[in-house]
């Protein structure tokens, strides 16, 4: 990335930042008027508590998509880890233990991923879609269709734990987003991840590990989709292979919003997946409040995708031609 | 330049979006008797825009009606089977304070603390269809299966004269399938013990895996005189299965539900009926349990401070047939299912 690129870079994504900010306060301002019941404390909690899961899990998939890549398998990790952690905890496996399973097995899935890309030379697309699908069958076979219900007390009670006022789900994202916040502009290997999205030949020339670059992004963005079951069975107490159902979706809908380009690596940040992430849930939100159908939801999105890409790939664009 | 331009662009799109939006505004509630607040009802599924769902949906509406335009009724939930998504929805609509909720449950269990604040809240919960039993909600509508599969058996016993063989095609395992076969044999047991069922069969709810299981059963066994299939899918398989084998003639189908398909089955006499169930009624009986759990009157409650209402009410199940087809109302009815926006 030389210099000029880098501040052209920057450049796009404050204006992209700033029309997001002003999307969220128009769309706040109207839901305002529109509804008493918008502003209220109850609501605000429902509406970050509605989008808490995607939000986890479009932190990885920002690293993911700004690798070059995208990952699919979120979609069949977060219902199969709610399940695993449930028949864990059933059988006695301590509360921990379970987790750290858990985790261990989205790492693995993750590892998978990147080596069924690598070796089958395939999109990963192709690769993430096959394993979520298999991993649903997974969870399908494993339950039977119904939901898993009557776990330990103690596990049940975790649901209701409030931590400063905040359910255990705010804590983790709370947490992870500092820390993604923090890293993608001061860790080396952060950096690299953009670097090896933006030109994988020129980063594997300069030495860097480019193969356990790719394996590790896909493992943070399994484990996020595990952390985001385990944080689902907790909320709700039970574990279901419906979880999940289309969460792949909303959450690359989030990371595009945010500005991170899903046509060409190396050029995203997660500050703008922050921002995508507090719009999505905004809008979510509103349909509801106002009562317009949800069928007008995934228009509006859609919409607002493609506004998003536009601008991203427009300002790109204009800036290429200047310079 | 060029910045300001774009800037000015979407500005420009997003004022003609929000503009749109207030022209979308949900059926506004009329200014309606002068004394009557205005009150809004929930209906939340799973799997917004099922068919099933939109009958439910109009049967709430026109109770609405009936009660008068001071009552606003909105259908929300996810357009995917997704338990927790739904239980989000509920909590979304919960902050928003209607004057009742409607729920039709993804799943037994996901749902019960959002009911649970729901009800917390002072917000009437009923429960129809898919019910959440331990959740708290103050009443159930539904069908009851069992009574379901005894009607399928009932037919199936006129249709063959009160003897013969018979089989079932279902998914086992899943509850409102084994209480359906559970009616139809218990009924059959009962009323005619001349007819045996001699083979329950698992197609998986899958159309192409039951006309497998239905050719394996009417090749080994040509003295099956009937199938019931206790879901959709199964009817069309057994249909299929029968005519590649010639065997239509020989043998009564009984399916549950309703589809395209099975109209079309119906229609030409392929499957001699199938038992559906009355999802308008259940949405109307639903709202109508909502409205009086809103509203209490003097009568004890067994839920204060909510309105009495029972803890359960079944609407009915018949037998569809090609015969009550030819009635253009009838066919109408199933050709032409509710539009919902």
């Amino acid at each position: 990335m030389n210099k000029r690129e880098r501040i052209f870079s920057v450049k796009q994504i404050n204006f992209h930042y700033l029309v997001l900010l002003l999307l969220i306060l128009i769309v706040t301002v109207v839901m305002a008027v529109r509804s008493p019941y918008f502003l209220t404390g109850s609501n605000l909690q429902v509406l970050i508590d509605t989008f808490i899961m995607e939000a986890i899990m479009a932190l990885g998939m920002t690293m993911v998509i700004i690798s070059g890549g995208i990952d699919l398998t979120i979609a069949g990790i977060l219902p199969f880890s709610s399940i695993v952690l449930a028949l864990l905890l059933m059988n006695k496996v301590p509360f921990a233990a379970a987790v750290l399973l858990v985790l261990l097995a989205a790492a693995v899935i993750g590892t998978i991923t990147n080596t069924l890309r690598r070796s089958l030379h395939l999109h990963p697309m192709v690769v993430t879609m096959a394993i979520a699908a298999v991993l649903k069958g997974v969870d399908l076979t494993i339950t039977g269709g119904s939901a898993i219900s009557g776990l330990p007390d103690s596990f049940v009670r975790l649901g209701s734990v409030r931590i400063l006022g905040m359910p255990v789900s705010w804590i983790v994202y709370i947490i992870l987003a500092i820390i993604f916040l923090y890293f993608s502009k001061n860790n080396r290997w952060f950096l690299q991840v953009f670097f090896v999205g933006g030109n994988e030949d020129a980063a594997r020339l300069s030495g860097i590990k480019v193969e356990a670059l790719y394996r590790n992004v896909y493992i943070i963005s399994a484990s996020l989709a595990a952390v985001a079951g385990i944080l689902t069975a907790i909320t709700y107490s039970s574990a279901s292979y419906s979880y999940g159902t289309n969460a792949d979706l909303r959450v690359i809908t989030t990371v595009a919003i945010g500005g991170t380009s899903l046509t060409h690596g190396g050029s995203g940040s997660v500050a703008g997946t922050l921002l995508g992430t507090l719009f999505m849930a905004i809008i979510y939100n509103a349909f509801v409040m106002s009562g317009i159908s949800t069928y007008y939801q995934d228009v509006v999105t859609g919409a607002f995708l493609i506004l998003a890409v536009l601008l991203s790939e427009g300002i790109k664009v204009l800036k290429e031609r200047k310079s | 330049m060029k910045r300001k331009i774009a800037l000015g662009l979407t500005l420009a799109v997003l004022a003609s979006g929000l503009a749109g939006c207030g022209n979308a505004a949900p059926q506004a509630s009329g200014t309606g008797g002068a004394a009557k607040s205005e009150e809004l009802y929930s209906m939340v599924v799973f799997t917004k825009g099922a068919e099933y769902f939109n009958w439910c949906y109009a049967g709430m509406k026109d109770a609405a009606a009936s009660i008068g335009d001071h009552i606003t009724v909105e259908l929300q939930g996810p357009a995917e089977w997704d338990a927790s998504l739904e239980a989000r929805t509920v909590e979304q609509v919960t902050a928003k304070n209607p004057t009742g909720i409607l729920v039709a449950s993804a799943d037994e269990t996901t749902l019960n603390a959002a009911i649970g604040k729901a009800l917390d809240a002072g917000i009437p919960v009923i429960g129809f269809d898919s019910d959440a039993a331990e959740s708290g909600r103050l009443s159930y509508v539904g069908t009851d299966n069992y009574d379901f599969g005894a009607t399928a058996a009932k037919s199936m016993a006129e249709m063959l004269g009160g003897e013969g063989e018979v089989a079932i095609c279902m998914v086992p395992g899943a509850i409102a399938q084994e209480e359906r076969a559970e009616g139809f044999k218990n009924w059959l047991e009962e009323n005619a013990p001349d007819i045996k069922v001699v083979s329950e069969l698992n197609d998986e709810g899958d159309v192409a895996k039951s006309e497998t299981v239905c050719t394996a059963l009417l090749q080994s066994n040509p003295n099956i005189k009937g199938i019931f299939s206790t879901h959709g899918y199964g009817a069309p398989g057994a249909a299929a299965a029968a005519r590649t084998l010639n065997m239509l003639e020989n043998v009564v189908i009984i399916g549950s539900d309703y589809s395209s398909a099975v109209i079309e089955l119906l229609q030409s006499g392929d499957i001699e009926g199938t038992v559906v169930d009355d999802p308008y009624l259940i949405g109307y009986e639903a709202f109508m349990l909502a409205y009086a759990a809103a509203h209490p009157t003097e009568v004890p409650s067994a839920n204060p401070p909510f309105g009495h209402v029972p803890p359960v009410i079944y609407g009915g199940s018949q037998l569809l047939t090609g015969e009550m087809l030819e009635d253009e109302a009838v066919l109408a009815k199933y050709q032409n299912p509710p539009a919902v926006n």
